[in-house]
């Protein structure tokens, strides 16, 4: 099959998809087109979407798959056009999140330790928008909850997997 | 209840300090010790006097800043063995462990956000509270209805076991958390039993031992869970029989306890609802539940930047005494008023709210761009 029909395709799963697409489902959608001809044309339709400031969107990898994204300096409209509430997190929520995420899997009392205050208000809160979840109990005194981040956290994020979070400054002696 | 005003400037004790330090532009490995110590405990009165509810954590950083400036004048008691650490050293550890996550936040904070910056086709808040599997999910009158009519069943009188349950109340332990482990478990166990939906019926989870102890302890855990966000909770048709699923795939198997050999954690006061009136306490939620939706004018001040702490709590006491006079048509009103303020929930479910409200306006400000 012709490459321009292949991305017609991709484009079209993509589109229709909302959430990420793993490149193992748009292989599984496309089972006569050979997987490594997908690979290509995935990764030259990134390159030309990007190559198109002009253009409103963006086909991003994030979360172990692809998206279409509108391209950041369009919010101001898209926000106006008021289908989508802005989002929203406090300070105190960011740095525990980044705390969780840094450290993963982490006990409540880490974080605690690291802010200097109490940090179970905000990690519910996190919980409950559900960027964070409960990784299950540690094996120690009182079983203590351990926290990591969720796919949806890489979402919002756009990041591709955890891997990818920005390198932390290394505490210099 | 707990409740206190965050100066929102700054996150904690750790976060003053970085602050003093950056505004004094000082080298965060040097602090000067007395200097900055005199400044935080400047700004810890400067909370009291705006009678601001100063969190515990900054009073304890104000007594460690002052232990090590007076360790630091005291002169060290060997000479001969001067290496003794500074003893600024842990805090300096600390406050630079606590910036690099600060700036990771930041990091973070300046990446292209789902939702700030970029948009996909459906709605973020879609996929944030994804309707997962079938049926509506119960709401938590549901779940009380049916807690209540399992703990009716349990308290029949025509079951006289019962009675005899009730006396060894006060023996009987059981922490939350053993009890959401079992929780777990048995849903792991349930998916042979109920193939279809993976879960199974909310009284299932009553079987065995029908003490109020048990009911109550097996009721308030399943609660936890659903606001851990471990099981869901649904109908298949609205009022209709409730079911218990979990979320995730069960985490780390947790060894059955025996519930006999109990309290390494004693957690709750789970004795006290269980033993006085285990039907109440239950039913006392909603009722926090029903009257936010009427103090509705703090959820304004949201769009503007400016947090807007205690709103109004005044309004709320118009409706209050009027009430009250109903009852006790007494020729003193002057005193009356005190009354319905000192003991209604009102003013400080009032107080929570713009709590609530407070922390959106100082995300606003920190997430939103223009």
């Amino acid at each position: 099959m012709e490459k321009g029909k292949i991305a017609g395709i991709i484009e079209a799963l993509v589109f229709t998809a909302g959430n990420p697409v793993s490149v193992k489902e748009l292989i599984a959608a496309m089972p006569d087109i050979p997987p490594e001809d997908i690979r290509i044309v995935l990764e030259e339709l990134v390159q030309e979407y990007q190559c198109h400031p002009d253009r409103g969107l963006n086909l991003v990898e994030v979360a172990g798959g692809y998206q279409f994204r509108t391209r950041a300096e369009f919010a101001p409209w898209v926000l106006r056009l008021n289908l989508q509430k802005p989002a929203r997190l406090s300070r105190a929520s960011l740095e525990t999140l980044a705390i969780i995420a840094y450290r993963q899997p982490v006990m409540k009392s880490e974080v605690d330790v690291i802010r200097g205050v109490e940090s179970g208000g905000v990690i519910q809160t996190l919980l409950e928008k559900n960027l964070v979840r409960i990784l299950g109990r540690k094996d120690t005194v009182g079983r203590p909850l351990i926290y990591g981040t969720t796919p949806e956290f890489l979402e919002i994020f756009g990041l591709k997997d955890l891997s990818h979070l920005p390198t932390l400054k290394e505490i210099e002696e | 209840m707990e409740y206190r005003v965050q100066l929102d400037l700054f996150e904690g004790p750790l976060d003053l300090l970085l602050y003093l330090i950056k505004k004094n532009e000082l080298d965060i490995t040097d602090i000067p010790i007395a200097d900055v110590t005199e400044q935080y405990l400047q700004y810890i009165k400067m909370m009291k006097d705006l009678n601001l509810d100063i969190a515990s954590e900054y009073l304890v950083m104000a007594a460690t800043l002052t232990q090590i400036k007076s360790r630091m004048i005291l002169p060290s008691p060997e000479p001969g063995e001067a290496e003794e650490e500074d003893p600024r050293a842990e805090l300096i550890r600390q406050l630079l462990e606590y910036q690099k996550y600060k700036e990771a936040a930041d990091s973070l904070l300046s990446r292209e956000i789902l939702g700030r910056d970029t948009f996909v086709r459906s709605v973020p808040e879609e996929t944030v509270v994804e309707p997962e599997g079938p049926g509506v999910e119960a709401s938590l009158f549901d779940l009380l209805d049916a807690f209540r009519s399992v703990m009716k069943k349990a308290t029949d009188p025509g079951a006289g076991e019962e009675v005899l349950a009730l006396e060894e109340i006060s023996h009987y332990r059981i922490s939350l958390a053993q009890r959401m482990d079992e929780i777990l478990l048995l849903l792991s166990k349930a998916v042979e039993k109920y193939p279809v939906e993976q879960g199974i019926p909310f009284e299932d989870l009553f079987e065995g031992e029908m003490t109020r102890a048990f009911i109550v302890v097996t009721f308030l855990s399943l609660l936890e869970l659903i606001r851990q966000k471990l099981v869901r909770i649904f109908q298949m048709e609205l009022f209709g029989r409730i079911w218990v699923r979990p979320r995730l795939a069960p985490i780390n198997e947790p060894e059955p306890e025996p519930p006999a050999e109990t309290p390494e954690l004693p957690l709750f006061p789970l004795e006290k609802p269980a033993a006085e009136n285990p039907v109440e306490p239950a039913i006392a939620p909603p009722a926090p539940a029903e009257t936010p939706t009427e103090p509705q004018p703090p959820a304004e001040p949201q769009p503007t930047n400016e947090p807007q702490p205690p709103a109004e709590p005044q309004k709320p006491e118009e409706p209050q005494p009027s009430t009250e006079s109903h009852s006790s048509i007494e020729p003193a009103p002057p005193p009356e008023p005190q009354a319905p303020i000192a003991d209604s929930p009102a003013p400080e479910e009032n107080s929570e709210v713009p709590g609530k409200v407070n922390e959106d306006p100082e995300t606003g400000s920190g997430t939103q761009t223009s």
